[in-house]
């Protein structure tokens, strides 16, 4: 038993004073938004164990059998022949590419849509449950989350046609960030181990990954362009606030890149590498004064921490911050905006915009802080528990964004012209492969 | 029976949620509160928690720890709203639903007012760490759990936290100087 002080005593009966004894009076209330709340599919769990099931058993095939299969194995030469023929090219690894298909979930599988043919195809499918799928820069593979009925949750890639499955990883518990490398031969990811965010580099080719030991809670991994070096949120198990870190992807060379802003709740939230890994944009609670647009002053001026997306260049060492947006739900105040994501040209940027409402919308502006934000598509209720997620489409005209709590999924043109809603599951976020311009 | 209602739940039984919350939620709420330092951004925080739980119950490995799984939900919860709180950051006195009328009362009004201020001055994490720890009584490696921290990271940060408390109470005991008399307008 634990030997308690006299302070241990004064403290533990201060506390439960405080608390009190009367129950709360909101159940009801609180019911009525969990009853109007979806339940996730069990498949969604990163907490979800089951082993992995990375290897295939084949069954001995009979001796009459040798014909077909050599019948088979040229059919499929003469047909790989004619795939290497027609293969599209590979895209740049960043930079503005041409749309092409879009490869969503549906139901456990990986399916893909086509908007040139109107063709819709199964990529992955089977008894694993195989979701959120992922495509490389260079639009040649996609990866995606496997879990597998007795299995467990691993990395997976195939190739663009779905073909050429490999298994990356281990079992890894809380799967929530991946980056590809620029040269689609590597994949960072961000899972749970010990409790703590750790980043893992696994091998496309299927070779092996390793989990980096950075003594911290490392977070929002991305790869610096074409280098060989990773930028991620660290907060050192030490002790100390969270920061912007690089690190070879071997583990070494740890270097810290921003300054100690001394705050650990609200610093350096959800960075995102500039796709030519110049620029990092970021978000982060400053003291700041704003004036709203709409309403005169004095009403209109506001003083406080502002939520700000922040973009940090990383070889001249300059910081700015894209303007903040006036709140059409409430004009004399400013909103919070931040979780930013880079246009593949870097031109732009996509975050969200909180506002005091409690609902949210999605909206984009020049990464060089240049014009103020525009705002895109529906707002959408901010009390899901789990934030929207958004990308640009490959040729920058679009964000894709899905809202968690309302379960769409929309296409939101940036120039502000109406959106379409897709038709798809809305588990995860669809993925656009990038072709070639 | 508890295990029972978590399946039941975890199949899509709304009522059978309802009575693991209302079974959860003065423990839920108590928390919060001594966390946030606000009832009403405590009320958020603590349905927030429900929302997830529910929404997150398919998911649950092993029902056993349903508390435990709660528990990080609500800090993962309250971490997000201190968040949000820092836009409009305001120093809100805690009301008690039901200040404890105690014959036996252990700790002076002096004693009380300086625990609130020290308890105040540390940031939402350690204040977590203290009230999981000394409040809900739970063990260090399940607060460890609860937080996503290493044990040996709870125990160093819940020693820092107690130190601070511990130091700023000292601080706040010790005399202050004399104000020369006829200072005062």
């Amino acid at each position: 038993m634990t030997q308690l002080d006299g302070f241990d005593r004064t403290l533990i009966d201060w506390l439960d004073e405080q608390a009190g004894h009367g129950m709360p009076g909101y159940l009801d209330e609180a019911l009525a938004r969990t009853i109007r709340t979806r339940q996730r599919p069990w498949w969604s769990s990163p907490e979800r164990w089951l082993p992995m099931q990375s290897t295939l058993r084949f069954a001995p095939a009979p001796r009459i059998a040798w014909l077909l299969v050599a019948l088979a194995l040229t059919i499929a030469l003469v047909s790989a022949a004619l795939a290497v023929g027609s293969r599209r090219q590979p895209a740049p690894p960043f930079g503005l590419a041409r749309n092409g298909p879009i490869a969503y979930t549906n139901g456990g599988d990986i399916v893909r849509f086509d908007p040139a043919t109107g063709e819709t195809t199964a990529l992955v499918s089977g008894v694993e449950q195989d979701v959120a799928p992922y495509y490389s820069p260079d639009g040649q593979r996609f990866v995606f989350l496997r879990h597998a009925a007795g299995g467990g949750d691993v990395a997976a890639t195939a190739d663009a046609d779905g073909r050429d499955i490999r298994i990356l990883t281990a079992p890894l518990e809380d799967q929530r960030w991946w980056d590809w490398s620029r040269d689609g031969t590597r994949l960072a990811i961000i899972s749970t181990v010990d409790g703590l965010h750790a980043i893992t580099v696994a091998n496309v080719d299927g070779s092996g990954s390793r989990a980096l030991p950075l003594q911290m809670d490392a977070d929002f991994v991305s790869w610096l362009g074409d280098s060989d070096r990773l930028l991620f949120r660290g907060r050192p198990l030490a002790g100390g606030t969270s920061g912007l870190f690089t690190v070879r992807a071997d583990g070494t060379d740890l270097v810290p890149v921003s300054p100690d802003m001394g705050d650990d709740l609200g610093d350096y939230q959800a960075p995102a590498v500039a796709p030519d890994g110049q620029r990092v944009a970021f978000s982060a609670f400053d003291q700041a004064k704003w004036k709203s647009p709409t309403v005169g002053s004095p009403a209109g001026d506001w003083s406080g921490n502002l939520l700000q997306v922040h973009v940090l260049d990383l070889i001249k060492g300059t910081e700015s911050v894209i303007p903040t947006a006036a709140d059409p739900t409430s004009p004399e105040l400013p909103v919070d905006q931040w979780s930013p994501r880079f246009s593949p040209d870097g031109t732009m940027l996509a975050f969200q915009v909180d506002r005091s409402d409690g609902t949210y919308q999605i909206a984009v502006a020049p990464s060089d802080g240049s014009a103020p934000p525009r705002p895109l598509g529906p707002s959408a209720r901010n009390t899901a528990g789990e934030d929207a997620s958004y990308e640009f489409s490959p040729d920058g005209t679009k964000v894709n964004a899905r809202y968690p709590l309302e379960g769409v999924i929309w296409a939101l043109p940036v120039d502000g012209s109406a959106g379409s809603k897709l038709p798809w599951d809305p588990s995860d976020l669809p993925t656009t492969q990038r072709l070639a311009p | 029976m508890q295990q029972e209602l978590v399946e039941r739940a975890r199949r899509g039984d709304h009522d059978a949620f309802a009575t693991l919350a209302d079974a959860a939620l003065f423990r839920l709420d108590a928390t919060a509160r001594l966390i946030l330092r606000d009832p009403d951004r405590a009320k958020d925080a603590v349905q927030e928690a429900l929302v997830r739980a529910w929404r997150g119950l398919p998911t649950l490995r092993d029902p056993e720890r349903f508390d435990a799984w709660l528990n990080r939900l609500l800090y993962r919860a309250y971490i997000d709203e201190a968040r949000r709180l820092r836009r409009h950051r305001v120093d809100v006195e805690l009301t008690p639903i039901d200040l404890l009328a105690s014959d036996d009362m252990t700790s002076s009004v002096t004693d009380r007012d300086q625990l609130e201020r020290g308890f105040s001055r540390l940031e939402p994490e350690a204040r977590a760490l203290i009230v999981l720890h000394h409040y809900l009584d739970l063990p260090l490696p399940e607060v460890a759990a609860v937080l996503g921290i290493p044990l040996g990271t709870a125990k160093s940060r819940l020693h820092r936290a107690l130190q601070s408390m511990r130091a700023g109470l000292d601080a706040d005991a010790r005399p202050t100087a004399d104000v020369p008399e006829g200072r005062f307008a």
